[in-house]
């Protein structure tokens, strides 16, 4: 048995996203840079398109009309890789990341789990579950890894230089002395090689050769679960959130089955455009480990919820766990003892008393129209910012009123609607004004322009 | 009551105003003001273009400019009479001479130093101000009765609070109020736009800006009677008084020629005589044919008349210290054409050679300056810049400014970017957009595209209409300078531009026209530098000195070659269409050369014109003519529209346009893109001709031709000038083939072809090409003209990665027998990078053996390693030769191209292309026949005026082979050839005389052939 597995995946973001929505399999799909607008992934079809990696984005366009594109994000690749990692982990100890596309699989702690190298790799690769991967066996770590990454050589000394690690300026140099495999490097005195052309490639050549270790740090699993999915579009609703929700918990549910585990609380968090969060958390009152208990609960929350954003991805998280069997101790416990109640739980409180829909906080917001400044949030939520202090402090839903029982005492002030709310392309404007009703309470009225009629949005007294 | 704005923004206030002048002087008659300042942020920019369409409205148009201090708000300067305006603009030139490009330096103690007591002040305090700072007492104090407060309310809930401090500010500097709108718009409907331009200054879409936005849209031009409810009548009354007090008009500006280029005691057009008549009688020493003498005396006439001899003066001035320096130049434009320059020097066509026609030279009737451009050598141009700024002061003489406006990709970008519309999307829209129809259907194709189910769709649509054409930023014009007789600066604002030491004035030509302003166009031309030093090698090595004016004309052994596309590296000729036509219109006189020209370009190709005059040139149609009147304009042309000219007397004959109206339809041509004015005029031409008894379909060909001008707008006097370039290049090329191809590949960059191309050209053409070497070549590539054939030994500037300086230091330490080791070459201290360069081009094959070696034997020692340094010395390791494929690559990435065998020959060397015809066997095949070719992609184009049709240029080790790829082939295999650098096509062979192309059938891109990319296809869309 080969000491070293590479374990290469070089399209781990595209995977997931297809594997989320098995219907853009059938589409050609890229995943690009948002910095450089090159493709950084590229599906079958897109490639069967004529689509390749490296290429600009607009070039894509043109070979494929109907292309899908997604932002290529490291950092949630890397997650991915992780994520994976942990999965692995059940079944190899000796595991470590390399950036965000692949990973080292130590097989010669595994030889008395494994009796030969196509068992473990056959374990492997059972794991791996529709990810594109190469996978190859090597002497040395760089040795896999290297072999992994140019699938078509059959030993180190036939990988071109320019598939290496080695710094660009040198990969140049090889190449322009007419150095063009390991193979030409390996056959050189390793002394020539560095008096010329420095330390960086003898370093290579011996962690090539297993005389310098690679100085890799093995991964140690994070004790909790958290898996994300993107989101294919902009999802509005419920019905957008269904399929890749049920395989995360999918996902949860094996994560807690193989460490004989469960938890009371499963936290889902969408994010929007903007990467503003939405948090959404489902509660038990008992243990839990079953994906359809999660999924049923969390359709419950989400249908009495509407999404504040259309969210782009969705992530489920589970930090606390408890023992499969054991049995939930705190059930017996009672808050009544206390004496000052969380403020959360003062809000529970008076939500199940009084009807969600009467309680609610209020948040200062951007813009100038009066309702987009005051905006209702959910309970609970910090003020961050304080309005103008001349406004209403609370405002009412405009309802129409008659300007005969009223007296202007203000200015008008005149706003116009942010236009890109709606679709329309006559402006909406409103004249507001101070005035006085016949009981002398001060309002805040306004005229609009489009109805050409009066409406009382606040009122300035107590 | 009457009102006069006088604080009032136009769209050269960049991004800060989403109005043009003319919306905005528009809207004032409409709304009856009695007068409208326009007062854009420090710049004069945008006045020209609003008095322009002020004129003759009753409309009182005041210049003004507004300045922005922080702490105090902001200042109004309106000028008052001429002194004024001199005053503020010499001020805007101050403020704006101290910042770099677009950015300007303002300080209130500025306007208490500066001269402007023929200016108003109008300040609108900032609203931190409580009361009156002292810097507004001492402004009191300099502008006594002519300093006012400004008071422009918002309709916002601190317009009270504003209101009440203004008014203790008056009280305290005793200074009365005007009222003002502040306008940025002429119409509120222009707010979303307002935003968006906030959001694109911001780098930031709209929705993430809200508390910077305008909350409504009230800076705006406003109706008296809306006026009249937000303002007291006093306030109002005060902007009328003041209105009344500024009587400067922009048409009274009068603009000085420079006097130096008189001798003393002569008068301009005394001068002008003399130098013509001496011209005359240099270029005709046997006596002037009558007509042509007849003919400059008619042109003097006009000139004076005109008053126009210090213009030509101040041209001569600047040509002849050119001729002095032996700088090659060359005149192009209406008035370039004339007996008078061409006996003044400034051009070299000779009239008699030609059929132009004179009068036109000078557009009496439109009452312009002359137009001349001056072409000089490319890379000697920046001494006649210099000789310019040396004789007139930098403070006399600036370039004139480009307006860089929005057109419909910038606008979708940055409208999109401003909507909040992700990058990507974007990039997929543009990148969708058919290029060639995208100014055209665009928002059709946008439709069809999906783009209005967005929520933002239809603001994207409506806002990129309304930004196209608004202007971006100044930049400079490419060579236009105008020349003052005093101070420039007094004339118009001049600014930095982001060159050093370049000034710009705030003017574009067409301001410049408008106030019939001199300008002087100093251009580059490569073609030029490459005659020039193809001249200075015809003398060096045959001893004959030879000028563009001076060169044997009408030789028809020029034309045989011509008419054989033989035309790489000649001038306007040498593009592939261009080649395509030569043989299909064999020129045979100079005159053909100057339709040649003309020919194959956007007008004449839309307009259908192009085949009409082909069949009538052969006989193949009669030359007819509607009546005498269209004769004169079109039989030089055999009764077919070729010329721009052409096609606007046409309209005037044709479809009755009056002399006005026709320029105006020359001016709409210009600028249809941005501005979409062209189809005001479609009707009016087809009905006029329908009325006029021509056909519909040749009136809608002709308009069609008129929008192909549009901005490849391409005059005969402009196709003349070209042409004679054209005819000296091919002269050079014909007889001094050696001297033409070293002078041209010394002059690159330029032209069509790249050096790899010119040189393979070259050697078809039987001379012979040494590669670079370290003790052979200079810099430059070199003549060597033995007595057997002529030899071109390549110059060390082909040398990727080797800069001049090290070059030439390599070069002064060569010992006069050439360095004989390796040793010898790192003595001479120059970078390491800098030899390895040369070792990989291959100059240092004689003393390493091969290019590998040497650049192994070059490399310094990197780092350090103390534990391996004992070993053994390394220098003494020998690495393999490089194999013929190897050495190829390495050609083409050292010097771009290479000596040895093509690739395409290697590859059928190694039996990897079979059954591929080279380009050599194309003409004895039969037409129609199916055939498979195979070349490296060296070029892909997509012309504006094909329909849909991609042409791509292979490259075999015989020549060029031409494919002609139709929409459909192109779209369904798009992804065999888009990306490919080597690529096979089976297709049918198609000949039509002696022009020869592969239509494409099957596709197939075999560049996994070559290990990586040899040569970069050039491609043009």
């Amino acid at each position: 048995m080969q000491p070293w597995a590479y374990l290469y995946l070089p399209a781990l973001q595209l995977d997931n996203l297809q594997l989320m929505h098995p219907a853009l399999s059938e589409q050609a799909v890229v995943l690009y840079s948002d910095a450089s607008q090159l493709v950084i992934q590229a599906n079958g079809a897109a490639m069967e398109a004529g689509i390749q990696v490296g290429m600009a984005l607009s070039d894509a366009w043109v070979l494929a009309g109907d292309l899908q594109v997604f932002v290529h994000k490291p950092a949630f690749q890397r997650q991915l890789l992780e994520q994976l990692a942990e999965q692995l982990y059940q079944h190899f100890a000796d595991l470590a990341l390399d950036e965000s596309h692949g990973m080292w699989v130590r097989l010669q702690a595994m030889q008395r789990l494994f009796a030969s190298e196509d068992a473990a790799l056959k374990a492997l690769q059972a794991q791996l579950n529709g990810l594109t991967s190469c996978i190859r066996t090597g002497p040395t770590a760089l040795a896999a890894q290297l072999l992994a990454r140019s699938p078509q050589s059959y030993a180190p000394g036939d990988i071109d230089v320019r598939q290496t690690s080695l710094s660009a300026p040198l990969k140049q140099k090889l190449q322009r002395m007419g150095l063009q495999t390991i193979d030409h490097l390996q056959r050189m005195p390793s002394a020539t090689l560095g008096t010329k052309l420095g330390l960086e490639l003898v370093q290579f050549l011996a962690q090539l050769h297993g005389q310098q270790p690679l100085g890799l740090s093995f991964f140690q699993p994070s004790g909790v679960f958290k898996q994300e999915a993107q989101l294919a579009a902009e999802v509005h609703n419920w019905n957008g959130l269904r399929f890749p929700l049920n395989r995360l918990l999918l996902g949860l549910e094996a994560y807690l089955r193989s460490r004989q585990q469960m938890t009371r609380c499963v936290e889902i968090t969408l994010f929007d455009r903007q990467s503003q969060q939405q948090r959404v958390r489902v509660n038990m009152a008992e243990g839990e480990f079953r994906a359809a208990q999660f999924y049923t609960l969390a359709q419950l929350r989400f249908e009495q919820q509407r999404l504040s954003a259309p969210a782009l991805i969705l992530r489920v998280e589970v930090r606390t766990f408890e023992a499969m069997q054991a049995q939930a101790a705190t059930l017996t416990e009672s808050t009544s003892g206390s004496a000052a109640m969380p403020l959360g739980a003062l809000l529970n409180v008076l939500q199940t008393r009084l009807g969600r829909a009467c309680i609610h906080g209020v948040a200062v917001g951007e813009g100038w129209l009066p309702e987009c400044v005051q905006q209702r949030v959910p309970p609970g939520t910090p003020l961050l910012k304080v309005a103008a202090g001349w406004r209403p402090p609370w405002l009412l839903e405009p309802q129409p009123t008659e300007i005969a029982g009223w007296q202007l005492i203000s200015q008008p002030e005149r706003l116009v609607e942010p236009w890109w709310c709606h679709q329309e392309r006559a402006l909406r404007i409103r004249d507001y004004v101070v005035a006085r009703d016949e009981h002398g309470r001060r309002g805040w009225i306004y005229f609009d322009h489009q109805s050409q009629g009066w409406f009382i949005q606040g009122w300035l007294d107590g | 009551m009457g009102f006069a704005e006088l604080h009032c923004l136009s769209n050269f206030s960049f991004l800060r105003s989403a109005s043009a002048a003319e919306e905005l002087v528009e809207q004032a008659i409409a709304y009856e003001y009695e007068a409208l300042a326009i007062t854009d942020e420090c710049s004069l920019a945008g006045v020209v273009k609003g008095w322009k369409a002020a004129r003759g409205s009753g409309l009182k148009f005041i210049i003004g400019s507004e300045f922005h201090c922080p702490e105090h708000g902001c200042f109004v300067l309106l000028s008052r009479g001429q002194q004024g305006y001199r005053q503020l603009s010499a001020f805007i030139s101050t403020c704006r001479g101290k910042s770099r490009k677009g950015e300007y330096d303002f300080a209130v103690t500025d306007l208490e130093q500066a001269t402007l007591d023929d200016c108003l002040l109008l300040w609108r305090p900032a609203s931190s101000l409580k009361g009156a700072p002292v810097a507004a007492h001492a402004l009191k104090l300099k502008f006594k009765q002519r300093f006012w407060l400004l008071a422009e309310r918002g309709l916002h809930g601190h317009d009270g609070e504003s209101a009440r401090q203004l008014g203790v500010i008056s009280q305290q500097l005793d200074c009365p109020v005007v009222a003002s709108n502040g306008a940025c718009m002429h119409s509120m409907e222009r707010l979303p736009l307002y935003h968006v331009l906030s959001a694109i200054r911001q780098h930031q879409p709209v929705s993430q800006i809200q508390s910077q936005l305008a909350v409504n849209g009230e800076q705006r031009l406003r109706s008296r009677s809306e006026t009249e409810q937000l303002y007291p009548a006093a306030w109002i009354e005060q902007s009328l008084y003041i209105a009344e007090q500024c009587t400067f008009d922009l048409g009274t500006l009068r603009y000085e020629y420079p006097a130096e280029v008189v001798p003393s005691g002569k008068t301009p057009q005394g001068y002008l005589g003399e130098l013509a008549a001496a011209g005359l009688q240099r270029r005709y020493p046997k006596g002037a044919p009558e007509a042509v003498a007849e003919q400059l005396q008619r042109e003097l006439d006009l000139v004076a008349e005109m008053e126009y001899a210090h213009f030509f003066l101040t041209i001569y001035d600047i040509i002849d210290f050119a001729a002095q320096q032996r700088i090659l130049f060359q005149g192009r434009g209406s008035a370039a054409n004339s007996v008078l320059c061409y006996c003044l020097g400034i051009t070299a066509v000779n009239p008699a050679q030609s059929d132009l026609l004179f009068e036109r030279f000078i557009s009496k009737e439109r009452n312009e300056p002359p137009d001349i451009d001056v072409d000089f050598e490319h890379e000697r141009r920046e001494e006649v810049i210099q000789y310019i700024y040396h004789k007139y002061g930098r403070e006399r003489a600036a370039l004139t400014a480009t307006v860089i406006t929005y057109r419909l990709r910038s606008a979708l970008r940055d409208v999109g970017k401003a909507l909040g519309f992700p990058q990507a999307q974007l990039s997929q829209l543009l990148a969708r957009l058919d290029r060639r129809d995208s100014e055209e259907d665009w928002h059709q194709q946008l439709q069809a595209l999906g783009l209005l189910k967005h929520p933002m769709g239809q603001h994207l649509l409506d806002l990129t209409e309304q930004i196209r054409g608004f202007p971006r930023h100044l930049s400079q014009h490419v060579g236009g300078f105008v020349i003052a007789s005093e101070r420039l600066s007094d004339l118009v604002p001049v600014e930095n531009a982001s060159m050093p030491d370049r000034t710009v004035i705030q003017w574009d030509k067409n301001d410049i026209e408008t106030l019939k302003l001199l300008k002087v166009d100093v251009l580059a031309l490569g073609m030029l530098t490459a005659l020039r030093k193809g001249f200075q090698l015809v003398e060096q090595h045959y001893g004959k000195a030879l000028h563009i004016r001076t060169l044997p004309q009408e030789d028809p052994a020029v034309y045989a070659m011509l008419q054989k596309a033989d035309a790489v590296g000649l001038f306007q000729v040498e593009s592939r269409a261009q080649m395509n036509m030569l043989p299909r219109l064999k020129p045979k006189t100079f005159y053909d050369l100057v339709v040649q020209i003309a020919i194959v370009r956007p007008g004449p190709i839309q307009g259908d014109m192009v085949h009409p005059y082909l069949r009538r040139r052969d006989g193949l149609e009669p030359v007819e003519y509607p009546n005498d009147e269209v004769k004169a304009v079109l039989q030089r042309t055999l009764g077919v529209p070729i010329f721009q000219e052409q096609v606007i007397k046409l309209a005037m004959v044709a479809a009755g346009f009056s002399g006005g109206e026709a320029d105006q339809l020359r001016r709409a041509m210009a600028t249809w893109k941005s501005s979409g004015q062209m189809l005001e005029f479609k009707k009016r031409i087809v009905e006029g001709m329908r009325e006029r008894g021509y056909e519909e379909e040749f009136a809608l060909r002709l308009f069609a031709q008129i929008c192909g001008f549009g901005e490849y707008g391409f005059p005969e006097s402009h196709a003349a000038s070209f042409a004679n370039l054209a005819y000296a290049s091919a002269w050079l090329k014909c007889h001094y083939p050696g001297p033409f191809y070293v002078g041209l590949l010394n002059s690159l960059p330029m032209g069509f072809y790249s050096a790899a191309q010119i040189v393979q050209d070259a050697r078809r053409h039987g001379i012979a090409v040494d590669a670079v070497c370290i003790n052979q070549s200079s810099w430059d590539h070199q003549l060597e003209a033995g007595s057997y054939r002529e030899t071109i030994r390549l110059g060390l500037r082909l040398v990727k990665g080797l800069n001049k300086q090290a070059a030439q230091t390599i070069l002064q330490q060569r010992p006069v027998t050439g360095f004989t080791s390796l040793a010898q070459v790192e003595a001479t201290q120059v970078a390491g990078t800098e030899l390895e360069a040369l070792a990989s081009a291959g100059a240092l094959t004689s003393l390493a053996g091969h290019r590998y070696q040497a650049r192994w034997d070059l490399t310094r020692i990197g780092q350090q390693l103390p534990l391996l340094a004992t070993a053994e010395e390394a220098s003494a390791y020998e690495l393999s030769a490089p194999d013929a494929m190897s050495n190829m690559h390495e050609d083409y990435a050292a010097v771009g191209m290479t000596l040895g065998d093509h690739p395409i020959a290697l590859l059928h060397k190694e039996g990897r292309l079979k059954n591929c015809k080279k380009s050599t066997d194309l003409p004895s095949l039969r037409h129609g026949q199916l055939v498979t070719v195979t070349g490296l992609v060296v070029g892909r184009q997509r012309p504006s005026t094909s329909s849909g049709v991609t042409f791509v240029t292979l490259e075999d080790e015989t020549g060029n082979v031409n494919v002609v790829i139709w929409q459909e082939t192109g779209r369904r295999q798009r992804q065999q050839w888009l990306h490919a650098r080597l690529l096979e096509v089976k297709g049918t062979l198609e000949k039509h005389g002696e022009i020869i192309h592969v239509v494409a059938g099957r596709l197939t891109d075999k560049s996994t052939l070559l290990a990586s990319t040899p040569v970069k296809s050039r491609d043009f869309h």
